[in-house]
């Protein structure tokens, strides 16, 4: 199977290459970090988290995404996500790696990432969640490489694995779930503190998420002789839709709670998204460009010839990944620390350093995952050909 | 409102909850939030849980910035911190050992017409005297509606 990452043409040398060079800017800013500290980034007293531990919350999302091709395909038997599912699981195994490598690159210290695990704290929701990402992780690269080194070899996959795969299905459901827990159960910022948290990561995850799948397998289609079908392609918009509305209905709820009771904790935060606060307003562009994304997307979705366009659809699909990006991927954990708790309202923008190591983790991210596709491409070559 | 941003040592801390590594900690001696700078992995999550916004990073080499003496020597016996980990009030611990008060506590006490302004106490002592100060006067603490049990008091 490994040997199938270095069967490959220019394209994809070239490819890897780009993503090569990013992973090297990328440490080469991390080097400085490591040296200076995290003094060279936008975060501060105030905000002490940012765009990091923002593109781990959004990638948990991506990894959680499996379930939607696992689910169907081994609960419910649903052939058409046959060529799908590995997909799914390869694109989960990325996300998780990256989402370890943020956490690790907004630690002070870095080098004592162990003392998790040397001083096991079970009252520590951080403690948890290292452990069902480990293990998710750990789930996807067993049913992956097993199911898929099965079918090289023409074969079914072990009986030892099934198992294995139901246990991923709730397991996908605990990562987002846990993620969330990190943050809503922290009396200290109002903005998290709220019980449909979880219940709304889970909605933007299912609407994200596949809609990454679906460009990755468009891509696919386009440029390799494996195409992954046109009917789970069109499977996963419907799951898209549903869970983009989902997600929305989650949003206005939370949005009537926080205007409708007009106290200033719940309030402010909206406030300072979406009309700024005391005139401090970077992410009301943002948070407006999103807005208008998801209705749009939501509107075109309904509509059966867009759905069915290749080109329309992947333009719809970037739009979701956008706009659920915005949400979790820049203003959920910033927003969360506006205001101070002592009432200062400071702000967050990311320094050329701290986005050059986040391209950096996410290249290092689509460097694994292009090779673990180019792996899946070339094995289905193979396989349609005799 | 004005407020002091030492730490509330609470009776229910967020903080050490949420830790991942027990690098703070609430001692049982005596109930003050204790913090191992050297356990401490950086990762911020007791900043994100402090509702009083009690706790600071040292988001570079504080060394550089402690002043010294005419020879570099350090003019503090508390021992310097590192970049990359979680300061917060101690209530100077070190200087409890040696049955001193802590060190704003001395140094507002000691300001021109400043004495009183400060006391510091064991509160699980009844005749100690900020508990004869909490039985007279009345006083407040910061965001109690938390259920954090924060442990300094605002005479009003």
């Amino acid at each position: 199977m490994l040997q199938d990452a270095f069967r490959g043409g220019r394209r994809y040398w070239i490819l890897l290459g780009i993503w090569a060079l990013l992973i090297v800017i990328g440490m080469a800013a991390y080097g400085r970090q490591l040296s200076e500290g995290l003094y060279i980034t936008g975060m501060s007293q105030d905000v002490t988290w940012g765009l990091y531990i923002s593109q781990f919350t959004f990638l948990v999302g991506v990894a959680a995404s499996a379930v939607m091709v696992v689910l169907p395909y081994y609960l419910h038997n649903y052939r058409a996500f046959g060529r799908m599912v590995i997909l799914g699981e390869f694109l989960a195994v990325a996300a998780v790696l990256m989402c370890s490598l943020f956490i690790v690159v907004d630690m002070g210290q870095p080098a004592r990432v162990a003392n998790i695990i040397l001083h096991p704290s079970p009252n520590s929701v951080m403690f948890w969640d290292m452990l069902v990402l480990t293990g998710y992780l750990v789930l996807n690269l067993i049913i992956g490489a097993v199911t898929f080194e099965a079918e090289r070899k023409g074969g079914a996959p072990p009986k030892w694995v099934k198992p294995l795969i139901y246990l991923s299905i709730p397991w996908a459901v605990s990562i987002h779930t846990v993620t969330a827990f990190l943050y809503s159960g922290l009396e200290a910022r109002p903005f998290w503190m709220t019980a449909i948290l979880a219940p709304r990561f889970l909605a933007s995850a299912f609407a994200s998420g596949p809609s990454l799948l679906i460009l990755l397998a468009l891509i696919l289609r386009r440029f390799t002789k494996f195409d992954p079908g046109w009917e789970a392609i069109q499977k996963l918009v419907t799951i898209v839709a549903y869970a983009l509305v989902i997600n929305l209905f989650f949003v206005l709820v939370e949005l009537f709670t926080g205007l409708y009771s007009d106290m200033p904790h719940h309030l402010h935060t909206f406030e300072y998204l979406f009309v700024g606060l005391e005139g401090q307003a970077a992410l009301v562009p943002w948070m407006w460009i999103g807005a208008a994304l998801t209705a749009c997307a939501v509107v075109l979705l309904m509509i059966p010839r867009v759905r069915r366009h290749e080109k329309l659809l992947a333009l719809v699909c970037a739009a979701v990944i956008l706009a659920i990006w915005i949400e979790k991927g820049l203003a959920m954990v910033v927003a969360g620390f506006i205001p101070a708790p002592l009432g200062e309202i400071t702000e967050y923008a990311p320094t050329a350093p701290e986005i050059a190591i986040t391209i950096g983790v996410y290249a290092l991210g689509f460097f694994v995952l292009t090779v673990l596709y180019k792996m899946v491409v070339n094995v289905r070559e193979r396989l349609e050909v005799t | 409102m004005p407020v002091l941003v030492l730490c509330n040592h609470c009776t229910n801390p967020p903080c050490v909850r949420v830790c991942p590594t027990q690098a703070t900690w609430k001692r049982e001696s005596d109930g003050l939030v204790m913090m191992d700078q050297h356990r401490c992995i950086g990762c911020r999550y007791c900043m994100a849980a402090c509702p009083y916004g009690s706790r600071s990073f040292n988001w570079r080499d504080p060394r550089g910035f402690v002043r010294t003496g005419a020879n570099g020597e350090m003019l503090s016996d508390y021992p310097t911190r590192a970049k990359g980990v979680v300061e917060k009030c101690n209530f100077c611990a070190e200087r409890l050992r040696d049955g001193l008060e802590p060190a704003c506590v001395e140094a507002a006490n000691a300001v021109p017409g400043g004495a009183g302004a400060l006391t510091f106490g064991d509160l699980g002592e009844p005749d100690s005297e900020v508990n004869r100060i909490l039985g007279e006067k009345h006083t407040i603490s910061r965001r109690v509606n938390l259920g954090t049990g924060p442990n300094v008091y605002y005479v009003v």
